[in-house]
């Protein structure tokens, strides 16, 4: 028989401790939410304003690569999905192999993504000391530098993202984290992971394939 | 939720990651910016809905959930009128 999760004070009964910590979760992401929104907005207002030369640097950022990692950030959070629903029926050792999955394919998007921009640096087109000499016009520098801003705070997001991913995957194997009772860390967890899916799911229309 | 509706999202999402693509190969400016944005608002609207769980959620949750884009809307209808406006 299962074992439930214990009733902690202020909370009247599970379903409402349960909510609290989801609700506070998402809370939180609101607040990302907000900090990436800025971002999109100087996007489309340097869009509205330069289209021309937004497109012209927009085609020259490799879409495929950027295609590839939204394929394993989708697939990861199908994976996470997956785990908490595992966590939700105490399926600890299928927990353990979709979060470490997950967590693998976020490390895969960071190294492609370093890979990125490290043929950006060589072909001249990122806007940092020594790989912008084919960066020719003020607003395509600007373009790139709204480009490489949000795109490196994501991967820091996603690097944070990773790391959560592996503390829950951790606790869980050593049983410090027992499930079904506390499988609403993992719940937490995946809503942040989710959501730095959702954040690239707009990055990548906007930064890689303005026409 | 069962994996096999999750499944079906996630090949879902793949389907509409290709459609982001290839409507890029087609369209220019103002459709192709509308695709890309439709196509992304699609699918983070699945992530939420079916991979975030706010399917099973109550309705406190799925308000916390959603309140941000109620503030992104504001600020972004405060902002564009400056930039779509400015005559100097």
């Amino acid at each position: 028989m299962r074992e439930l999760p214990k009733v902690q004070t202020p909370y009247v009964d599970r379903a409402q401790q349960h909510e609290a910590g989801i609700m506070g979760m998402h809370i939180f992401l609101a607040s990302e939410i907000m900090l990436f929104g800025g971002i999109f907005m100087a996007i489309a207002v340097i869009r509205q304003a330069h289209s021309q030369e937004v497109v012209e640097y927009s085609k020259e950022l490799h879409y495929y690569l950027g295609a590839i990692n939204t394929m394993l950030l989708l697939t990861s959070s199908f994976l996470v999905a997956a785990a908490v629903h595992m966590s939700r029926h105490a399926r600890r050792k299928a927990v353990l192999a979709l979060l470490v999955s997950a967590a693998f394919l976020g490390l895969l998007f960071l190294g492609l993504k370093g890979f990125e921009y490290w043929s950006e640096f060589q072909e001249g087109r990122l806007p940092v000391a020594g790989g912008m000499e084919k960066i020719n016009s003020a607003p395509g520098r600007l373009f790139l530098n709204l480009y490489l801003v949000s795109t490196s705070l994501h991967a820091v997001h996603l690097t944070i993202g990773v790391i959560a991913l592996l503390v829950v995957a951790g606790r869980i194997y050593t049983r410090r984290s027992a499930l079904p009772q506390r499988s609403v860390v993992v719940e937490t967890t995946a809503a942040y992971w989710h959501l730095v899916d959702i954040i690239w799911i707009f990055l990548y229309p906007l930064l890689y394939l303005a026409r | 939720m069962k994996t096999g509706v999750l499944f079906s999202v996630w090949v879902a999402l793949s389907a509409l990651l290709v459609a982001t693509v290839v409507a890029s190969f087609f369209l220019t400016g103002i459709p192709s910016l509308a695709a890309g944005l439709s196509i992304a608002s699609i699918k983070a609207g699945l992530v939420f809905w079916y991979f975030m769980d706010l399917r099973g959620e109550k309705g406190l949750v799925r308000l916390s959930a959603v309140v941000a884009i109620l503030w992104l809307f504001i600020f972004f209808l405060l902002v564009a009128p400056d930039y779509l406006f400015r005559t100097v």
